[in-house]
């Protein structure tokens, strides 16, 4: 019994020390971005000889957003002679193929890849697939949601002037933000995790996380590397880590925006972030270990660790709630009213959100936003829901780790009404 | 050297800057930066060593909320801290069946529904099990509860002159970001304080609210208010004040020449 | 007791209040405003000024005397065009000075804290202080011209006496022989001192480099007696320092300063390629940009 005490009172001790690493990690990332240079990215140079591009859009059942994100990629100033755009529609049952071949039939240089029958579902197998007939030297991924800026595709390339540039990421806003509180909430959570959370991993030379859309990657560096792990849900991390291990960097173009619809319904956010986990967490399953044999700096493989963890700290926070409760019937709550304060406390500061009250009070400031930061006290709501639902895909992503069986891709739900 | 050609200082009539959001950067006084840290990481210290005077005043202000009660003293760790002493009881087995019975209820409506939206659901879900925990528990082992009234009251003043201490660190350190001129010191210093008094008018009366309920209807509401009444509320009005002070701060200083600067 | 439970919950639920309020009353629910038309244009400033004059001319103008018109612009407020025909000068506090005449100079020393809008080719003989200024020819600065923000010539800019170019210099091509400062200058062809033909890089005579040269540390070139080609770009964390005869075919980036000190070349006829230096850009004689010149720091032009 005695050391079934000691062991659960040790493992409070080491989660409450994880958790402050993180805390402690938000609190200079914030810092950084509040007052150090901004390392800007490369979108101040204007250049006549731009790269061609191929920009893939994975589709499946995006009827409702298939003529908002086509009609924004043809409105482009780039070069239309160096882009084409490949919309992937991966098995849809609505009239998506109908909007594309609409669309292909105006513009030559739409060509939408159909994939139907046994081919396999899912956004990274659709990417693969993509790739084999993309013709561009850069590509450019959006998710059928987002709406990007005339400028951005320039934005997005230009980067790739620097060869050791394997990716660029853009920074994601909903555009429905005013439609309820969950995306308000999320709205908020962005522009933590941009403005402030990977602007300041590239101001410090750390590891910016490609985030899968608004972004772009060298074709023939990803094809060479195997294309897409059609295994795992998070494709973007994985590339992201596979990138910085083969010494290539992630730029963060803090400057490039672009709309996303953010989900606007709880089920459909606890199905999304359950995913997230999944993916996120195969990732850290496959690299923890590979990540420190590398030739990566100290700093980077710190925050690489703690990036490749955050999606399986709130499982071992779970466990710590367990933990906490029976230590509480053993009789030992002295050891909880020191520990559960700063697990407590210090838990939701970090993962009541994926990012501290800090950061996003700094992040919405940076932004100049007003009243929206007044809802910080409803992520008190969210704090179990977040805990729950990326335990559940850190539990799938142990599950698909050990019978190798293929992860199941559930798509995000579209809210967009027409108009 | 063209800089010093001509000045162009007095033409600029802005009184406002547009800085787009991507590349501005607050304007830093790394003196007034430092000087807030210090300023409430000492401060947190000077609480820590008067733990027994906020013990005393926070056990004196609950009595005025609940009078039927005594104040002990006792050390903890070294620190002598004041609490409340009153006597509390054990469940009845009725009420552990119905505490049982309604937890049982309220997760399989919660299963099988869609009453409430996910996140209350989990965290009503979350309240819910600790209680069904806490009824089986005093169904079974109700002989060997380790706790009295006078632990949980002696536990809940070390967690709440605990959360004290750590709210100027906290909150203190988290504003200090805030540092472009001397009048948001001021600021600073104010919600920080402003926060201390709620978190000691809170903390007092959700302590009497405790100890009634605990000696009136017993010690299986004991784990709840640990675990989901706890230090995780106290979290509430923290953020809940910081954001409303950002908030206005945001507002007031969104163009201003004195807060901002570009890139570096 | 009832009393202090409903104490207890009114604590509880007060931090939430502000939040409630905003849900319900939507002050700041719109999202972050992101410019769906927005994309890099060195043209920008003098072309969208260009635009709310010709619509505020056609739509809210008004003449009110011999020489102004009452205008509308884009704040919404009432402003005074003043005309002038083929000299210009004096103080002007609060009109838009509008040339009409297709040559025009100075006839005194001309302080505007509005725009100066020239019809046709302006030559300055005096010092010249303006907000912005927007020239339909040519420019031709023989006096010290100071601009707060921004400058667009349709045709060439001649810069010969010290100046400060503002935040933003266009023109079709841009001749500078006096030191300057700027923050950014696009121009087919920015031309600092005597100008380098790009014949004087015989190919049998000159070292290649082909592809771009990245460095994570800082970069200094500079050749002697053979010139330089790079058909690639320069890019580096710290500075880049060049000087000699350099001639750069892509485009030269820098996290620091790019301190071009004699003799380069950036780019090619034709086609547009920028030099960008975050901290600082210095440019000296016979330096030569086909394109974009860039900081976010200081812009000096060394000559």
């Amino acid at each position: 019994m005695d050391l079934l005490i000691i062991s659960l009172k040790v493992y409070l001790i080491l989660l409450v020390f994880i958790i402050s690493l993180y805390i402690i990690r938000h609190y200079f990332f914030t810092y950084n971005r509040a007052f150090a240079e901004q390392k800007v990215a490369y979108h101040d140079v204007l250049d006549s000889d731009l790269p061609s591009v191929s920009v893939l859009i994975p589709m499946h059942n995006e009827e409702k957003v298939a003529d908002h994100i086509l009609s924004a990629l043809i409105g482009q100033e780039y070069p239309k002679d160096r882009m084409e755009i490949i919309p992937i529609n991966d098995h849809s049952t609505d009239g998506t193929k109908e909007i594309l071949d609409e669309y292909a039939k105006k513009y030559s240089f739409i060509k939408p890849l159909h994939r139907i029958g046994d081919e396999p579902r899912g956004k990274p197998a659709g990417l693969n697939d993509a790739l084999k007939v993309a013709k561009g030297e850069i590509v450019v991924i959006y998710d059928a949601d987002y709406i990007p800026p005339k400028g951005q595709l320039r934005e997005l390339v230009i980067n790739f002037i620097d060869p050791w540039v394997g990716v660029t990421m853009g920074r994601v806003v909903p555009i429905n933000t005013s439609t309820n509180m969950l995306t308000r909430l999320l709205d908020l959570e962005r522009a933590a995790g941009y403005q402030v959370d990977q602007q300041a991993r590239y101001n410090l030379d750390l590891i910016p996380q490609y985030g899968g859309t608004v972004g772009a990657f060298r074709k023939d560096l990803v094809l060479k590397l195997g294309g897409f792990d059609q295994r795992i849900l998070a494709e973007d991390t994985e590339l992201t880590f596979r990138l910085y291990i083969k010494g290539y960097k992630v730029v963060y173009v803090n400057r490039a925006e672009c709309y996303e619809e953010a989900p606007e319904d709880w089920n459909v956010r606890a199905r999304q972030i359950r995913r997230w986990s999944q993916g996120h967490n195969q990732v850290l399953f496959k690299y923890l270990i590979p990540l420190w044999r590398f030739d990566l700096s100290l700093w980077q493989k710190i925050d690489g660790t703690l990036l490749l963890m955050i999606y399986a700290v709130p499982f071992l926070l779970l466990l710590g709630i367990a933990d906490s409760l029976l230590l509480f019937f053993l009789g030992e709550m002295e050891i909880l009213a020191s520990f559960w304060i700063l697990l407590a406390v210090l838990a939701y500061n970090s993962f009541g959100n994926f990012a501290p009250f800090f950061q996003i009070g700094m992040a919405g400031f940076l932004d100049g936003v007003g009243e929206r930061l007044r809802l910080l006290p409803f992520f008190y709501f969210i704090f179990l829901f977040n805990a729950w639902y990326t335990s559940l895909g850190f539990l799938d992503a142990i599950k698909t780790t050990i019978t190798g069986k293929q992860a199941i891709w559930h798509k995000t739900e579209r809210f967009r009404k027409n108009g | 050297m063209g800089s010093d050609l001509v000045s162009s200082k007095n033409f600029d009539l802005k009184s406002v800057i547009h800085y787009a959001r991507f590349g501005r950067v607050l304007k830093q006084n790394k003196r007034l930066f430092l000087v807030q840290i210090l300023l409430y990481i000492t401060s947190s210290f000077y609480f820590i060593s008067h733990l027994e005077l906020i013990s005393y005043y926070l056990s004196n202000f609950s009595l005025h909320f609940i009078k039927s009660t005594i104040t002990k003293r006792e050390v903890v760790g070294g620190f002598s801290l004041y609490f409340l002493s009153l006597p509390g009881r054990l469940p009845t087995f009725t009420e552990d069946l119905v505490a049982f019975l309604s937890t049982l209820a309220i997760l399989l409506i919660n299963y099988r529904t869609n009453l409430l939206p996910k996140p209350f659901k989990i965290w009503v879900n979350f309240l819910a099990i600790i209680l069904m925990i806490s009824s089986l528990y005093f169904i079974f082992f109700s002989y060997i509860f380790p706790y009295t009234l006078d632990d949980f009251s002696l536990l809940y003043v070390i967690a709440q002159v605990g959360i004290m201490s750590f709210i100027p660190a906290l909150v203190g350190v988290s504003l200090a970001l805030f540092n472009f001129s001397w009048w948001v010191l001021l600021t600073n210093f104010f919600i920080v304080s402003l926060i201390l008094v709620y978190s000691f008018v809170f903390g007092a009366v959700r302590y009497a609210i405790f100890l009634y309920t605990l000696k009136n209807y017993s010690f299986l509401w004991m784990a709840n208010m640990f675990f989901n009444f706890g230090p995780l509320l106290d979290m509430i009005y923290i953020s809940g004040i910081y954001a409303f002070y950002v908030s206005l701060l945001s507002k007031k200083t969104r163009q201003s020449i004195k807060v901002w600067r570009w890139i570096y | 007791m009832v009393e202090y439970f409903v104490l207890f919950t009114l604590l509880l639920l007060l931090p939430f209040l502000p939040g409630i309020a905003e849900l319900l009353i939507r002050e700041d629910d719109n999202p972050l405003d992101i410019k769906q038309d927005f994309s890099k244009d060195p043209a920008f400033f003098g072309k969208s000024f260009q635009k709310i004059l010709a619509q505020a001319l056609l739509q809210r103008s008004k003449r009110i005397s011999e020489d102004s018109i009452e205008v509308v612009l884009s704040t919404g407020k009432p402003e005074i065009l003043r005309l002038y025909k083929n000299t210009v000068g004096g103080k002007h506090m609060m009109d838009i000075v509008f040339a009409e005449d297709t040559e025009v100079k100075t006839d005194s020393p001309l302080e505007s804290y509005k725009e100066v809008v020239v019809n046709g080719n302006f030559t300055t003989w005096h010092p010249c202080k303006v907000r912005s200024l927007l020239v339909f020819g040519n420019l031709n600065v023989n006096y010290s011209l100071s601009v707060v923000r921004w400058v667009h010539v349709e045709g060439i800019a001649k810069i010969r006496a010290r100046s400060v170019l503002g935040v933003n210099f266009y023109a079709r091509e841009i001749k500078i022989t006096a030191p300057c400062t700027f923050k950014r200058m696009f121009a087919n062809k920015v031309q600092i001192g005597e100008e380098v033909k790009e014949e004087a890089f015989k190919k049998e005579e000159a070292h290649y480099i082909k592809g771009t040269i990245r460095s994570k540390g800082s970069l200094n070139i500079k050749t002697e007696d053979r010139k330089l080609i790079i058909e690639g770009s320069l890019i580096s964390d710290e500075d880049i320092v060049a000087e000699g005869g350099i001639w750069i075919k892509g485009d030269v980036f820098s996290h620091a300063g790019v301190v071009f000190l004699k003799n380069v070349v950036v780019g090619e006829a034709g086609k547009v390629k920028s030099v960008v230096g975050k901290k600082r850009v210095v440019l000296g004689q016979k330096v030569k940009v086909y394109g974009y010149v860039h900081t976010d720091g200081s812009g000096v032009v060394e000559i």
